[in-house]
Parts: C-alpha cells; sequence; structure tokens
C-alpha cells in the first residue's frame, strides 16, 4: 500500500514518469537513427539531447499544461499506459512488479556512484595536492609549437607532462589547457602529433559554448536513470567524432587521424594480462570500442548527407512530446 | 526525394507500432491486476465485479444534481476505494464528488478544489467528528468540503455550493 502511496505522490510520479519518457524517447531517436541514416554525429548527437533533457521537465510540464492529466479519468480513459497499473501488480499475490524497478534504479545509482560521482569528487580533492610533473626540455615544446603553428586556433596553453604513458586531454573554462605526455610525444610523428592536438584545440572550442556541461547536469539530476546513463555516454562519444571531423577539416588528414588514434588502441595481449582487474578491465573493453568505433568510422569515409534535418527532428521531438503525454 | 518520403512513412509505421505497444501493455497489465481502478456504470456493478459489499450512498441529492452519477470508479486492490461524481443539470459540470476510501483519498477534481478556504470547522455528522471547509474553488464559485472516518473508511464530500446542502448529503449517507 505504502508503494502505491508513493507511485501516486508528486516525487513518485516523477521519477517513473521521468523513467518511461526517456525509454519511449530513446526508442524513437534511435529508430530515427536508423530510419533516416543520420550518420553524421553532430546531428546524431542533437537527438540524442532530447532523450537526456526532455524527461526531465516531461513530467512538471505536462501537469503546467493540463493539472487533470494524472487524475483517475484520464489514467482510465484517455491514457495510452498507465504505469501503476502495471507497476502495483503483485507477482504471486505478494511482491509488487515495481520492486523489479526499484532495484534498476538502485543498480543505476551504484554505477553512478562509483563510476562517475566519486571519481569526480575524488579528482576535485586531490586537484590541490596532485602537482604533475611538467617536462622542460625544449625538444618536446619545440614540437608541440611547431604541430599547433599549423592549426587556425594556435592561441592554446599546451603542458608537456613528464611520463611513459600515452596520455592527452583537455581541461574545460576561460583557461582551458591542453596536457599531453612525453611518451605520446615520443611515439608520434609530427603530422600524427598535430592530428592529436587538432581534436584536444577542437575539444577546447566546443566548450567555450558549454552545451556540453549543462547535458552533465541534466544527467546528474537524472542520477537514477538507466536510459540517461548510456544515453550521456553516448553524447560524449559522439563528441569524440566531432572533434576527430573538426580536426580533419583542419589538417585533411584522416589517415593520419587513424593512425594516431591505434596508438591510444590498447592491444589484445594487454587485456588478457587485466582481466582480473574488475572494472578497471570493462573501462578498457569500452575504451577500445570507442577507439575501434571512431576508427571504422573515418575509415569508412563520410556518410551520405542527411536532408531536412531539423523537419526530421521536429517530427522526433513531437511525436516524443505527444507520446509521453499520454503516458502516467 | 522518394527515399526520404519512404523514410517519414517508416517513421510513422514506427510512432503507431508504439502507441499500439504501449495500449496493448495497458491492457494486459489490466487483466493482470484484479481489482485494480477501473470505471463502473453502477453501484451494483461494483459490488459484483469488485466484491465490495459496503458502499456509501447518499439518499439525498441536490435538486440540480443528476442521478446516477457521471462517473464511478472503483478499485478493491490495493486498497477499497470508490469515487462518484455527480454532474450539473444545467451545466453539465462535475459539481459533487464522493469519494469513499481504506487508504488515502488523494483524487483531486480541479473544479472542486478549494483554491481558498474561509472557514475549517469541526462538524459532527451522525455522531462522528467530522472536518468542514468552507471556501471558494477556482472559478471564484462558493465550494464546500467534509471529510470524516465512518469505520475503517474515510468518507470525503466535496460539492460546488455553500455547506447547507453538504451537510444534508452528508447526513443522508449510509451503507
Amino acid at each position: 500500500m505504502k508503494i502505491f502511496y508513493f507511485l501516486n505522490s508528486f516525487p513518485g510520479q516523477y521519477l517513473v514518469q521521468s523513467l518511461v519518457h526517456s525509454l519511449i524517447a530513446v526508442i524513437i531517436v534511435d529508430f530515427a537513427l536508423i530510419i533516416w541514416r543520420i550518420e553524421k554525429p553532430s546531428l546524431r548527437q542533437r537527438l540524442r539531447f532530447i532523450v537526456v533533457a526532455f524527461p526531465v521537465v516531461s513530467f512538471p510540464l505536462y501537469q503546467v499544461v493540463n493539472p487533470e492529466r494524472g487524475n483517475t479519468y484520464f489514467r482510465l480513459n484517455e491514457a495510452l499506459f498507465d504505469t501503476t497499473r502495471l507497476l502495483t501488480i503483485e507477482i504471486w499475490g505478494k511482491v509488487p512488479v515495481s520492486i523489479i524497478l526499484f532495484i534498476i534504479i538502485l543498480l543505476t545509482v551504484v554505477v553512478f556512484l562509483i563510476q562517475e560521482f566519486v571519481p569526480v569528487v575524488k579528482q576535485f580533492m586531490e586537484s590541490g595536492n596532485e602537482e604533475l610533473e611538467q617536462s622542460d626540455d625544449p625538444h618536446y615544446k619545440e614540437r608541440v609549437m611547431r604541430a599547433l603553428a599549423a592549426l587556425p586556433e594556435r592561441d592554446v596553453n599546451v603542458s608537456v607532462i613528464e611520463d611513459e604513458d600515452h596520455l592527452i586531454f583537455s581541461t574545460t573554462g576561460r583557461n582551458s589547457v591542453v596536457y599531453i605526455t612525453t611518451g605520446l610525444i615520443d611515439d608520434l610523428d609530427d603530422e600524427q602529433l598535430k592530428a592529436a592536438l587538432a581534436h584536444e584545440v577542437a575539444h577546447i572550442i566546443r566548450n567555450r559554448r558549454p552545451l556540453l556541461i549543462v547535458v552533465f547536469f541534466l544527467r546528474v539530476i537524472m542520477f537514477y536513470n538507466p536510459v540517461t546513463l548510456v544515453e550521456f555516454r553516448r553524447i560524449v562519444e559522439e563528441e569524440e567524432k566531432i572533434c576527430d571531423d573538426i580536426a580533419i577539416s583542419w589538417t585533411q588528414r584522416p589517415d593520419v587521424l587513424v593512425e594516431t588514434l591505434n596508438k591510444f588502441y590498447i592491444q589484445e595481449e594487454s587485456l588478457k594480462d587485466n582481466r582480473r582487474k574488475g572494472f578497471e578491465s570493462i573501462e578498457e573493453y569500452s575504451h577500445n570500442m570507442l577507439i575501434k568505433g571512431r576508427i571504422d568510422r573515418l575509415v569508412m569515409g563520410e556518410g551520405k548527407s542527411v536532408r531536412w534535418f531539423w523537419i526530421k527532428f521536429l517530427a522526433v521531438f513531437s511525436s516524443i512530446v505527444i507520446i509521453n503525454y499520454y503516458i502516467v | 526525394m522518394v527515399r526520404e518520403l519512404k523514410g517519414f512513412f517508416y517513421f510513422l509505421i514506427l510512432v503507431v507500432a508504439i502507441v499500439g505497444l504501449l495500449k496493448l501493455m495497458n491492457l494486459i497489465s489490466g487483466n493482470l491486476h484484479k481489482g485494480y481502478l477501473g470505471e463502473f456504470k453502477s453501484y451494483e456493478e461494483v459490488e459484483r465485479v469488485l466484491n465490495i459489499k459496503e458502499i456509501f450512498r447518499p439518499a439525498y441529492l441536490p435538486q440540480n444534481m443528476l442521478w446516477p452519477p457521471a462517473h464511478i470508479f472503483a478499485q478493491s486492490s490495493p486498497y477499497v476505494t470508490i469515487i462518484s461524481e455527480y454532474s450539473d443539470k444545467d451545466s453539465g459540470e462535475i459539481a459533487l464528488l464522493i469519494i469513499q476510501t481504506e487508504g488515502r483519498a488523494y483524487y483531486r477534481r480541479k473544479e472542486l478544489e478549494l483554491v481558498e478556504v474561509k472557514e475549517k470547522t469541526s462538524y459532527s455528522i451522525n455522531n462522528v467528528k467530522g472536518e468542514l471547509e468552507v471556501g471558494t474553488c477556482g472559478d471564484g464559485s462558493p465550494c464546500s468540503r467534509l471529510s470524516w472516518q465512518a469505520d475503517r473508511y474515510r468518507l470525503v464530500i466535496a460539492l460546488k455550493a455553500p455547506p447547507f446542502e453538504l451537510l444534508r448529503i452528508a447526513e443522508s449517507i449510509s451503507k
């Protein structure tokens, strides 16, 4: 009976409906991408934004438009799907179906905490204490400057870190910095270094319009939502591909970017050694899958251009809004 | 051009398929959940289908109220609830609401919701203490609401009128 009360309360309805609304949204978006063969990452990303953003506001928005939406009459006569009807079914007359939903939510929260929240907090706590050892070797600086000189955006801070590992990443904010390790510079030729830096500079330019940060905050609000968890990762993957495209538009050398990406591919032998690492091993596999996806896309070449994208976007968005209105 | 139009056609099929699937799931879950909320034509049907023996009904209704109720919603699971909505003869709007529930009376009707409570007082209905609220509804017309406990049921009556008629309805209610 307590579950029934909760499911009929405002927080309960928000929780369940935001989850179901994002599920419907992801189904429609995924099929739309297949039907219209939308391959351009920037367009794919725009459609995926709907899945993360819309469920955050859908329930309160619908209630403002029609306060009677959740009432009994609506549930019985107008709704396409009444979630309470399904969630209060009792399996063998004892266990409500809603328990399954709560287990899924609990697992999602655990994944969110372990994989995203705790590492971010840890990084924030350690950011003041941990000093990266910067390289003073002029050879590295000279190579970096030479690579940057060929890019349209040269006014970028690059910090060379003394480390054997292959690492390159950039920070966001006003004073963005590209961090690159000496180990990676040693392993790349000049063209490959230019491609790697171009990709990071593309990230910095795109982060000046902090859309991805807004999406991240929406994702944090939906910390319990497994669909948002997956979809946010897909958006980040699309972001990588967008930056690949920008880098290629500057360097005109997709083949070089492919070679550069191959340097980040963790070899099978190394993965086998790491089998016992648990979470780390999963991370490495997903890292490899992302790199492989990016390489495959570049090797296949540019997909067909998409005509009437905004009409398609509107069709997807309006069908998500209308269908979800009738899910209570 | 033809390829694009084909795409829109396939997308339309997708939307129709999702709507159909949702309706089907709703139907199946309704059939699996015996006793879950449904709409009934009469109190007798509620008795027969849900096997609810105790149904509180009013013996008195104001003259402007239509009999039988415009809507009767009822459930026996997860707890017994019967919601009766009566409409006004002239306007056709829902003007009287009677809720009988073992749980919480969370059901709301916008037309009968008190947006301003002018007076809140105790009132005795057939020797049982209840709570009477008098005020105005969203459209500014006078509204009143009375709630009390009758055995294991919570009873709530909301009327789009001053409390005089509401109290007469409440006193006439019996199993």
